[in-house]
């Protein structure tokens, strides 16, 4: 006969670990607090580690002892001293503007116990020093700081058009005053790729004032519409537009035009007001001809049809970006028509405003502004 | 008459109560695969498996009744009743130690497995060409980061899971100087510039970017290529009053940056991170395609790893059904994207990963010691055979051919 209590024993202890592990299931809901270098899609933190950053060059003292870099540091140095002193030298970049010049130098005096300037005192606390790289805001500012004494800055900082690198060396003051001139050395030895050949990748915001179907792929950006996959008829101005043969065009629609759902059809539409719509389509071919589609539209709008004759007068040219748009204006009856026709990439696309005449008449301007902001990718 | 009291030894050790639980898996799984169409793998997967019991909700009313075992409780009365049954019917000999070993691995696969539900993160890392991440991403759990900017060599990073803004409830934390208040939270929305909505109501946010853009709630979408977006209204309010209402969205690329008390703040919804004592640089990433195919062969990232405390500092090829396995998660390659500049990895963080590896093992040493087992005794019995026989033989007084008699071998 099996020992009963022995196993009553084991089953309870059986149960009790699966009360445990059910309340392991329980996911923690709690608040976390935790410390971390400054983020690389933080505003103020560098991005020099992503693809695309300007490649920086310097070359580096014989007496300074390299660090490893980290997620905020570009470079890293340590320069030992006597009696065991060390100062710390670091090459960080940011980007943007990096701050203004007052906010920078009252950045370090705070780092050394000092009170902040005012702008009229700021000239008196920067240098200039040109170097190959580009013109260096050169700083040497010391102070006094608790359980460190006496302290010392270097600091220098060169603007880019969209970035702004630092070089700092911070230490005791005498180290840092006997390093001056290798630190200025190594300013000059400093060499930055072309700007132009590596902008910052991270994504900027776009400006409010636009509504552009030429987004990145890579996800949705705020400041723009924004639809997401799961928006049933997602408004296809946030959709890389795809024509027949996989290439799409981009364009930029006037900030009052209000997105529709796009379907199969449309590559974009929207209401501009007082009934006015603007869709844009795209077919492979020809799709008829220009003159089925001149009358087509003439049609919608209550005009007569015109022949191959009168086709030059019914349609008008407009050369943007490349691209040739032929322009028919159907403006005749309560409905009017103003269309453009682009064969482009073994396709046809087509942008059409149509709607009540009087909508259409205030909203064209619009339009045929509109149609020159079309361009190939 | 009483009817005879039921005993409980008896119902946990029933074999009829394996085949029952058995029979209600198939109904459980049949049931989950037909509402995968509606949930989704995800889905199915919390509603069905990692669940004590399946709930359905009486039309008409928010009030959820449960209609089923789930996965959790079938699994634990399984191995409840696998356990008892053992003890209940066997009893341990050396001769069946194989037998023993063979089921101890199986409740072991069985417990790990449920472990591996409990305990198991799964997270994602992507990383462009040259870049370092030293974070993994949720892929499903989103959390609102509330983060300090003031000081300009760290940040302080407040993380509060959606699944406390989905309570409403107002949040202090000793880190923040003001409560931090949900407004609104919704699991999916779709955000829309707020000039090219007119007459669009006025929304929460008093501040940042979301004064301009309107947020519509939507339902979640179960599609495998879809995606969620979680948005929601915060109301941050200090002693001195409110700071502000942002609209905080997953949509949104970039966090909203505010000042409070003369420090810099930056507020955002977010994947949930796990942070890692380590870095990951994507120093290199290869896609090789058969040739005259779109069919990749091989897909491989070559990282940089280093730790935090410098021990480690190396470089690492990570590559299909090869991942690394660091700080306890494995980096899995899952995949590429940006025209393969960017790789993305998967991160599971399981710290019953061995447990599987350690049932198997367990089994086969069972298998072997069986077997083994009974090896030894086949052959001792056909070594002993003509001792064997011989015995009765002469015990019987029987005419056997006497061994002893015969020449010896040369």
């Amino acid at each position: 006969m099996p020992d009963v209590a022995q196993t009553h024993r084991r089953i309870a202890l059986l149960l009790a670990l699966g009360v445990c592990s059910g309340l392991a299931a329980c996911r923690d809901k709690s608040v976390t607090s935790y410390r971390i270098p400054k983020e690389p899609d933080s505003d103020q933190a560098p991005d020099a580690a992503q693809p695309g950053a300007p490649a920086i060059r310097w070359t580096v003292p014989a007496d300074w002892r390299p660090q490893p870099a980290s997620a905020m540091r570009q470079g890293s140095f340590l320069v030992a001293g006597a009696a065991g002193a060390a100062a710390d030298v670091s090459v960080v970049s940011f980007p943007g503007t990096g701050g203004d010049d007052l906010a920078n130098i009252n950045r370090w005096r705070e780092q050394l116990g000092l009170a902040p300037v005012s702008v009229a005192d700021l000239s008196g606390q920067v240098q200039s020093l040109a170097a190959s790289a580009g013109q260096f805001v050169f700083a040497d500012l010391a102070g006094t700081v608790a359980e460190k004494g006496d302290v010392r800055i270097l600091g220098a900082w060169l603007r880019q058009p969209d970035r702004v690198w630092f070089f700092k060396m911070m230490g005791p003051s005498e180290l840092v005053e006997a390093q001056r001139g290798v630190f200025t050395a190594f300013l000059q030895s400093v060499r930055l790729a072309d700007a132009a050949a590596g902008g910052p990748p991270i994504a900027k915001r776009a400006p409010a004032p636009s509504n552009t179907n030429d987004l990145p792929r890579g996800g949705p950006v705020a400041g723009v519409p924004l639809v997401p996959p799961a928006a049933g008829g997602a408004g296809m101005d946030s959709i890389p537009v795809q024509a027949e043969g996989g290439a799409s065009l981009v364009w930029q629609a006037p900030v009052d035009w209000q997105n529709l759902p796009g379907n199969a059809m449309r590559k974009g539409s929207y209401a501009l007001g007082g009934g006015a719509e603007v869709a844009i389509t795209a077919f492979p071919g020809d799709v008829g001809g220009v003159l089925a589609n001149v009358n087509r539209w003439r049609g919608q709008a209550g005009m007569a049809p015109v022949d191959e004759a009168g086709l030059g007068q019914a349609t008008t040219g407009i050369d943007s970006n490349g691209l040739h748009f032929l322009v028919v204006d159907a403006e005749g009856g309560s409905t009017s028509v103003v269309a453009a026709l682009l064969p482009w990439n073994g396709g046809t696309w087509f942008f059409k405003l149509t709607g009540p005449a009087d909508a259409v008449a205030r909203s064209k301007p619009a339009f045929l502004s509109f149609l020159r902001t079309v361009r190939a990718p | 008459m009483a009817s005879p009291r039921p005993n409980p030894l008896a119902l946990f050790t029933s074999l009829r109560l394996t085949v029952a639980l058995l029979l209600l898996s198939i109904v459980l799984i049949f049931a989950a695969t037909l509402d995968q169409v509606h949930l989704g793998v995800w889905g199915v997967q919390q509603k069905y498996f990692r669940s004590f019991f399946v709930f359905s909700q009486i039309p008409g009313t928010g009030f959820l009744f449960p209609v089923f075992p789930g996965g959790y409780l079938l699994g634990a009365v399984l191995i409840v009743n696998l356990v008892a049954a053992h003890f209940y019917r066997f009893r341990f000999s050396w001769r069946k130690s194989g037998i023993w070993l063979t089921h101890i691995g199986l409740i072991l696969l069985l417990v790990g497995e449920g472990l591996s539900g409990i305990l198991q993160q799964d997270h994602q890392m992507r990383i462009d060409v040259g870049q370092s991440r030293r974070y993994s991403e949720s892929f499903r759990e989103t959390e609102l980061a509330v983060t300090e900017t003031t000081h300009p060599g760290y940040d302080e990073v407040v993380a509060i899971p959606a699944a406390l803004l989905t309570e409403g409830r107002s949040i202090q934390h000793p880190m923040l100087p003001f409560l931090v208040k949900p407004v609104a939270y919704y699991p999916n929305a779709t955000l829309r510039m707020r000039s090219q909505t007119p007459g669009a109501p006025p929304g929460p946010a008093t501040a940042g970017e979301g004064t301009d853009i309107v947020a519509t709630p939507i339902p979640e979408t179960t599609k495998p290529d879809e995606s969620n977006w979680p948005t929601g209204y915060v109301e941050l309010a200090g002693p001195e009053g409110p700071v502000g209402t942002f609209l905080v969205s997953t949509m949104m690329d970039q966090s909203e940056a505010f000042a409070y008390q003369g420090r810099t703040w930056r507020i955002a919804l977010r994947a949930k991170r796990d942070y890692l004592p380590f870095s990951i640089t994507l120093l290199k990433f290869t896609h090789d395609i058969y040739p005259g195919t779109d069919i990749p062969r091989d897909f491989a990232s070559t990282i940089r790893l280093r730790s935090d405390d410098g021990r480690d500092d190396r470089q690492v090829r990570i590559f299909m059904n090869n991942p690394l396995r660091f700080g306890g998660r494995a980096f899995y390659q899952a995949g590429y994207a940006n025209n393969d500049r960017t790789t993305v990895l998967q991160v599971v963080r399981n710290p019953s990963w061995r447990i599987p590896y350690v049932s198997c093992a367990l089994i086969v040493l069972g298998l072997i010691v069986q077997f083994g087992i009974h090896l030894l005794a086949f052959f001792r019995r056909r070594l002993g055979a003509p001792a064997g026989v011989r015995a009765p033989a002469v015990g019987s007084g029987g005419s056997g051919p006497d061994l002893a008699s015969c020449p010896p071998s040369p």
